[in-house]
């Protein structure tokens, strides 16, 4: 896909600081149509970067542009660009109908009510519209965000978290809109600090950790990525002693210690050494009682990927 | 101007008049009514130097009218910045001046419509017996010259600074108050200064009312809300959110 077509958005070593603090560090990538996943925990730096693509920050260094045009002070721009931010930017007074209504005029569309009824629509907030946006849950006020960012059919769509405060069914209705709106040609950047979320919907994944491009890639390749990083395990079982013995032995096991009446097993292949665990105890009739990674938090997997 | 500017206006004035301070301005604007009725009450030697210097100059010029625009003119801006709204009107493809223009009509349209009928209705008190119509229009037109530009030069500062009230308020009270009545040259960056001079000129009153009243005071007060407007608009293309990560 993305070798086909033409870069949508390209940010060029891109920096942001605030005094002393580095928010984000000389990022480079490029955003093609399809949805491009902006992964990473929170302050990370991932807002920030939405900020500068959205327009809202002036980059301290670097480039970015959209559609071959500079977002930075440049508000025509926003004709070609939806926007949701993660802070609410409603206004309570407004019913949902009202805002989305507003957005279109503003946007400078023709048929404004028209476009407004389709853009709740496919948001499912139907029933809803009526009602002030001060009476919505936060995942109602995340969707009718998204009916106002799109009520001009955008080519590129920025979405800071969108899914925050969705239910689990308002997030799979969101996620099959955004994955039409891809079909369709559309270029989406979505950030999110769920993994799972990212490898859902995206086609591509940016990973920012401290404020760096820790990795960039299709999702599957950072995936594998990230399964065959080094990984320790806590182990327990009726023989500790002579299942480290026959561990020791595998080619992709690092080390083994005994530690407060258990195991650390530090290995370099995820996959090889859960499927030869099992295989080995059986041989030696040893009783497995806990096995347990001990660094799965998704900071470690991030901080692997910025060191590797 | 089209649908864009229509719906932005609205849109500000709905979000201004959700405010509780609309209420202090609405109290505000019954402080002339109630000093021209005390004034009424207990006896008056001259009526047309009364409103003209104490109800005119000494309580709607100099104090309801900085007030009430320094709550609504920093309002417009600040609220917005703090409830993050101001994001989701600069993700759309308007031109700057034109939301700088509607956030300050839309803090003007509340003062502007009770201020004047304030300034009418304690004008008309005043010089009840004989009514001094002309001196009375005076007033609410002065009035009005005033919240246009403190209006403007509020705006402006709250895109300027984050402490807007008080900078506001030393502008108005030290500044206006204090600096120009021994710094002559100061006056011609005073709004209330401006506003005395369109006093003097359409009260039509036999002698000068106002020693210090500017000549030229309608030029400069369009130029210093021109030149607010434009600060204000040239801050609000470089204006960058806050709180990113």
């Amino acid at each position: 896909m993305s070798g086909a077509s033409q870069p949508t958005i390209v940010a060029r070593n891109v920096s942001r600081w605030f005094g002393n603090v580095v928010a984000v560090n000389d990022v480079s990538f490029e955003a093609y149509p399809g949805i491009t996943g902006l992964l990473g925990p929170n302050g990370a730096g991932k807002t920030t970067l939405l900020h500068m693509l959205a327009g809202f920050l002036r980059p301290s260094a670097g480039t970015i542009t959209i559609l071959g045009e500079p977002v930075w002070q440049n508000p025509r721009l926003y004709r070609r660009i939806g926007i949701v931010p993660e802070r609410e930017s409603v206004y309570p007074f407004l019913t949902g109908w009202e805002f989305v209504r507003a957005s279109a005029a503003l946007f400078g569309v023709e048929d404004v009510e028209e476009r407004s009824q389709r853009a709740i629509q496919l948001v499912g907030m139907e029933q809803a519209a009526r009602r002030p946006i001060g009476t919505y849950s936060k995942g109602m006020r995340q969707r009718i965000k998204v009916a106002a960012a799109l009520v001009h059919d955008p080519e590129v769509l920025i979405l800071d978290e969108p899914f925050n405060g969705t239910d689990p069914r308002q997030r799979l209705q969101l996620m099959e809109l955004f994955r039409s709106m891809a079909a369709a040609g559309r270029t989406i950047v979505v950030s999110s600090h769920i993994l799972e979320e990212v490898e859902r919907l995206a086609d591509r994944v940016l990973v920012i950790y401290a404020g760096r491009l820790a990795a960039a890639g299709e999702f599957r390749a950072l995936r594998r990525m990230m399964t065959d990083r080094p990984h320790t395990f806590t182990v327990r079982s009726s023989d500790d002693r002579a299942l480290a013995a026959a561990l020791i032995l595998q080619p992709f096991v690092r080390g083994v210690e005994f530690a407060d009446g258990c195991l650390e097993v530090r290995t370099t292949e995820f996959g090889a050494f859960t499927r030869a665990l099992p295989r080995l105890a059986r041989e030696r009739r040893i009783r497995l009682t806990e096995v347990r990674p001990a660094d799965e938090t998704l900071e470690s997997v991030f901080a692997y990927l910025v060191n590797r | 101007m089209n649908d864009w500017f229509g719906t932005l206006f609205v849109l500000s004035l709905r979000h201004v008049l959700g405010q509780r301070r609309v209420l202090l301005v609405l109290l505000l604007a019954l402080v002339p009514i109630a000093a021209a009725g005390i004034f009424f009450g207990w006896g008056r030697r001259d009526p047309a130097d009364w409103t003209a210097n104490v109800l005119g100059n000494g309580v709607v010029i100099s104090a309801v009218v900085p007030l009430a625009t320094l709550l609504l003119g920093t309002a417009v801006f600040g609220s917005e910045i703090e409830d993050g709204t101001l994001v989701y009107l600069l993700s759309k493809p308007l031109p700057r001046w034109g939301i700088v223009l509607a956030k300050a009509l839309a803090a003007f349209f509340p003062i502007a419509l009770l201020l004047s009928l304030s300034s009418l209705l304690s004008g008309l008190l005043a010089t009840w017996e004989e009514p001094l119509i002309r001196v009375t229009l005076a007033l609410a037109a002065s009035a009005m010259v005033a919240a246009a530009g403190y209006v403007a030069v509020f705006v402006a500062l709250s895109l300027v600074t984050s402490r807007a009230m008080i900078v506001g308020l030393a502008y108005a009270f030290i500044w206006e108050g204090a600096v120009t009545s021994f710094l002559s040259g100061a006056q011609y960056l005073s709004v209330r200064q401006y506003a005395l001079g369109v006093f003097d000129a359409l009260a039509g009153l036999p002698d000068r009312t106002f020693d210090e009243a500017l000549p030229s005071a309608p030029l400069l007060a369009a130029a210093v809300i021109a030149g607010a407007l434009l600060l204000a608009t040239r801050r609000l293309e470089r204006w960058e959110v806050k709180g990113g990560e």
